[in-house]
C-alpha cells in the first residue's frame, strides 16, 4: 500500500514538473514564431515609424500586422547578406509564402477597441500600452501592460473620459 | 444626430430569405442542433412571420413578412433590463451590453415582437466553423439574449472611416447585411431625419404600416404593404 502510494505521488509530481517544462517552453521561446522579428532593427536603426508597417493606427480601429506583400517593399534583395535572421525573410518573401504573425495583444470579442481614438484623438504614445518596442531586438514574448479592464479604467478615468459600458462593450 | 430606421416593402419582396441567411451569417447567430431546431429552438434574429395565404388556386399569393428587432423609439426592453444591458443610444439603435447581461430575459418577455432569442446552451456549432465566424462581432455565451442590432459593428467601422477621411458618414456607407443582400431591393436603409435619403423617401409612401402601432412603441421599422389599392 505505501510503495503505491510513494508510485503515485511520483507520478504526480513528475506530472507537474513535465507539464511546467512543456508550459515553459511554448511560452518563453522564440523558436515557434514564423519570424524572429526585430522592432529595434526596424526602428531604431532603420528609423521607420510604427505607421509605417502598422497601417491602420490613425485611421482604423485595428492597427493591422504587415503581409508578405509589404515586407517584399525591402526585403526582396538582400540587405545584409551576413544576416541570418534577414535571409528567412528573405527565403519567405521570395516564396511568396505568407507569415503567420503571432498575435500577442487581443481585446476579447465583445470589446470594440479603436487604435484611431486611442493614437489620433487620445494623442496617446505606442509606449503608454505596448511600452517602448524600439529597443526589442527578440519577439515580444510577454506583453509590457495588461490588456484587461482595469488597466483600460485606470487611465479612463485619470483623463475624464467615458466609462460608461456601451462605449466599449458589444 | 441621426435616427437610424428601415423600410421593408413587401411589394418587393420576393421572399427569398437571402436577408435572414446573411444575418445569421453576419452576426455570429449560434447554429444549434438538428434535435433542439427541430423542438423550436432555432436562433434567428431575423426570421419570417407566419405566411398568410391571398387567393384560391393558381392565383395564390403568398404574404411573408420578414420581422427583426423593431428598434422602438418607446423600448419596452430598455425599461424592465435591471442591469442596463439593453439600452438606446442617441442615434436610436435599440443595443445590446452581452458581457452586462444576467440573462434574466425580462426584456424577452416584455418585448411584443417576440425580437429577442436566448442562448439556451453553448455554441453547438464544429469547430472549423469559428474560422468563418465575423470577427466584429461577439459569439454570445451561454446564459445571455441577443438580438438584431441593426448591424452596429458596421456603422463603428464606417464611422472609423468617415472620421479619418473627414467627412460626413454617407448612406451607402452603412447598410446592414439583410438591406445589402436584398436582391429584390426591397429593404431601406438609413437616415429617417434626412429628407433625401431612400429611406425617408420610402417612408412617406401611402401603403407605410408598422407592426402593433397600437402599442406605442414607435418601431423604427416600417412596412410598405403589398396591396396596392
Amino acid at each position: 500500500m505505501k510503495n503505491k502510494l510513494f508510485v503515485l505521488i511520483l507520478f504526480v509530481i513528475g506530472a507537474a514538473v513535465g507539464y511546467f517544462i512543456f508550459n515553459h517552453k511554448s511560452t518563453s521561446s522564440t523558436d515557434d514564431y514564423p519570424v524572429p522579428f526585430s522592432h529595434y532593427v526596424h526602428t531604431s536603426k532603420h528609423k521607420i515609424k510604427c505607421v509605417n508597417c502598422h497601417r491602420g493606427v490613425e485611421t482604423d480601429a485595428r492597427a493591422g500586422i504587415p503581409n508578405i506583400d509589404y515586407c517584399s517593399m525591402c526585403h526582396s534583395t538582400l540587405i545584409n547578406p551576413a544576416s541570418k535572421r534577414e535571409k528567412i525573410i528573405y527565403n519567405l518573401v521570395k516564396e511568396n509564402k505568407p507569415i503567420v504573425w503571432k498575435v500577442h495583444y487581443t481585446v476579447p470579442d465583445y470589446v470594440y477597441f479603436s487604435h484611431r481614438r486611442h493614437v489620433k484623438l487620445g494623442k496617446l504614445d505606442c509606449t503608454a500600452c505596448h511600452g517602448d518596442m524600439t529597443k526589442q531586438d527578440s519577439p515580444d514574448l510577454k506583453n509590457f501592460s495588461p490588456i484587461m479592464m482595469p488597466f483600460c479604467f485606470n487611465c479612463h478615468e485619470q483623463k475624464d473620459i467615458t466609462t460608461d459600458c456601451g462605449n466599449c462593450h458589444h | 444626430m441621426p435616427r437610424y430606421g428601415m423600410v421593408i416593402d413587401l411589394n418587393k419582396c420576393n421572399q427569398c430569405e437571402a436577408c435572414i441567411t446573411a444575418c445569421k451569417l453576419e452576426n455570429n447567430v449560434q447554429i444549434v442542433s438538428k434535435e433542439n431546431a427541430e423542438m423550436g429552438r432555432a436562433m434567428f434574429w431575423m426570421k419570417m412571420l407566419d405566411t398568410n395565404y391571398e387567393g384560391s388556386y393558381p392565383d395564390v399569393r403568398a404574404e411573408n413578412v420578414p420581422a427583426l428587432c423593431m428598434q422602438c423609439d418607446e423600448p419596452s426592453c430598455i425599461k424592465v433590463c435591471p442591469v442596463r444591458a439593453t439600452f438606446k443610444r442617441d442615434d436610436g439603435i435599440v443595443a445590446q451590453i452581452y458581457p452586462q447581461c444576467i440573462g434574466c430575459r425580462y426584456c424577452m418577455a416584455n418585448c411584443p415582437y417576440t425580437a429577442k432569442v436566448f442562448n439556451w446552451f453553448k455554441d453547438e456549432q464544429p469547430v472549423e466553423n469559428e474560422k468563418c465566424n465575423n470577427i466584429d462581432v461577439s459569439v454570445r455565451p451561454k446564459g445571455v439574449v441577443e438580438k438584431c442590432t441593426f448591424c452596429i459593428h458596421r456603422l463603428q467601422i464606417a464611422k472609423e472611416k468617415a472620421k479619418a477621411e473627414k467627412r460626413e458618414i454617407r448612406e451607402e456607407d452603412y447598410q446592414p447585411a439583410c438591406a445589402e443582400v436584398c436582391a429584390s431591393k426591397a429593404i431601406y436603409f438609413g437616415d429617417l431625419d434626412d429628407p433625401h435619403s431612400k429611406v425617408s423617401k420610402a417612408m412617406h409612401d401611402y401603403r407605410k404600416f408598422t407592426l402593433q402601432e397600437d402599442l406605442g412603441t414607435k418601431p423604427k421599422v416600417y412596412y410598405l404593404s403589398a396591396k396596392s389599392e
